[in-house]
């Protein structure tokens, strides 16, 4: 296996992906703000969708949001009106998460990734930690139902 | 229909959290009775979580109350520790990246490849998986507390 180095550019089809899913499958425009390395940032959500990635290489992939918007972006996801949490909005955050995943991949055939069944957090003001030796981008995203953030840790095969 | 996760399939991932307490912190961990639930209402503090695609798509999680977290990291490292931190963390997440790996040599005809580990750190948090799979909860006993083991696992190999 050749090794490539994993770079920014790694997460531009991440970010193609959550914006074509949000205009298809949610009806909704999700304009991406600044990509960052996530670093030491303490940042806390109260749901968020998780997705393995392995394969050509290992990462993670997740969308997390604060629970405001993620109730108003499933809702209009699902055509629903919940108005708490419950089964299909955990469901709907993990289909969201699943579809973004499952898109990127196929602008990133250089590593053959393969992507896992989601797992969804629920819970106030939980944080998602990342390995330290591996580099977590972070991309927020700004739509008309309110904020969340996707972040994409990759980290080559090796060589 | 949510397809059900095979007993076959199950026993590698607790075999796997029983060989990796037993050889890394010399404990002897015991699983308790498997339930079979879209979400338990299980809560917990901190969670390592680990993707398996390949043959087989799933993942993994092990999940901790914080006190039982504590412990177990301070004995997987051998040096006691008391507050959570980022060596807490990291540790949380080898835990889980060493019972996935264990338990796919087990798996062996599934092809599993592993992702980067995730940790997740909050209080009373839940974890969900897919919708297509019903995770398989597994409690398991410590002399230093409680945890539970949750496995998705779904295959088109027979």
């Amino acid at each position: 296996m050749a090794f490539i180095a994993v770079k920014a550019e790694h997460v531009n089809p991440f970010v193609t992906s959550t914006m074509e899913t949000f205009s298809k499958m949610v009806g909704t425009e999700a304009k991406p703000g600044k990509i960052s390395l996530k670093k030491n940032a303490v940042l806390n959500y109260d749901v968020s969708g998780i997705i393995g990635l392995s394969g050509g290489a290992k990462g993670v992939v997740s969308l997390c949001f604060p629970k405001a918007s993620a109730l108003r972006i499933t809702n209009k996801f699902m055509g629903a009106n919940h108005s708490d949490f419950n089964p299909e909005t955990v469901d709907a955050i993990g289909e969201l998460a699943n579809i973004v995943a499952g898109n990127a991949k196929k602008g990133l055939t250089e590593f053959n990734i393969q992507i896992s069944l989601p797992s969804v957090v629920m819970g106030a003001n939980h944080q998602i930690m990342e390995p330290k030796d591996v580099l977590t981008f972070i991309v927020p995203f700004t739509t008309e139902f309110g904020e969340f953030h996707m972040c994409v840790s990759l980290k080559s095969g090796t060589p | 229909m949510a397809v059900s996760i095979k007993v076959e399939h199950i026993n590698p991932f607790i075999l796997a959290t029983i060989e990796t307490f037993k050889t890394m912190m010399k404990l002897e961990v015991k699983p308790g009775k498997v339930t079979l639930e879209r979400r338990t209402g299980f809560q917990s503090d901190l969670s390592g979580i680990i993707g398996l695609s390949g043959g087989a798509k799933g993942s993994v999680s092990m999940t901790f109350p914080k006190i039982t977290a504590l412990k177990v990291v301070s004995a997987f490292i051998g040096e006691k520790v008391v507050t959570m931190d980022d060596g807490v963390v990291d540790a949380i997440g080898e835990l889980a990246n060493i019972v996935a790996g264990a338990a796919k040599k087990d798996l062996v005809k599934y092809n599993i490849s592993i992702s980067l580990p995730t940790v997740v750190v909050g209080d009373n948090h839940e974890l969900s998986g897919a919708k297509e799979v019903t995770p398989m909860y597994v409690p398991f006993e410590t002399p230093l507390g409680n945890f539970n083991l949750v496995v998705s696992f779904k295959s088109e190999i027979a």
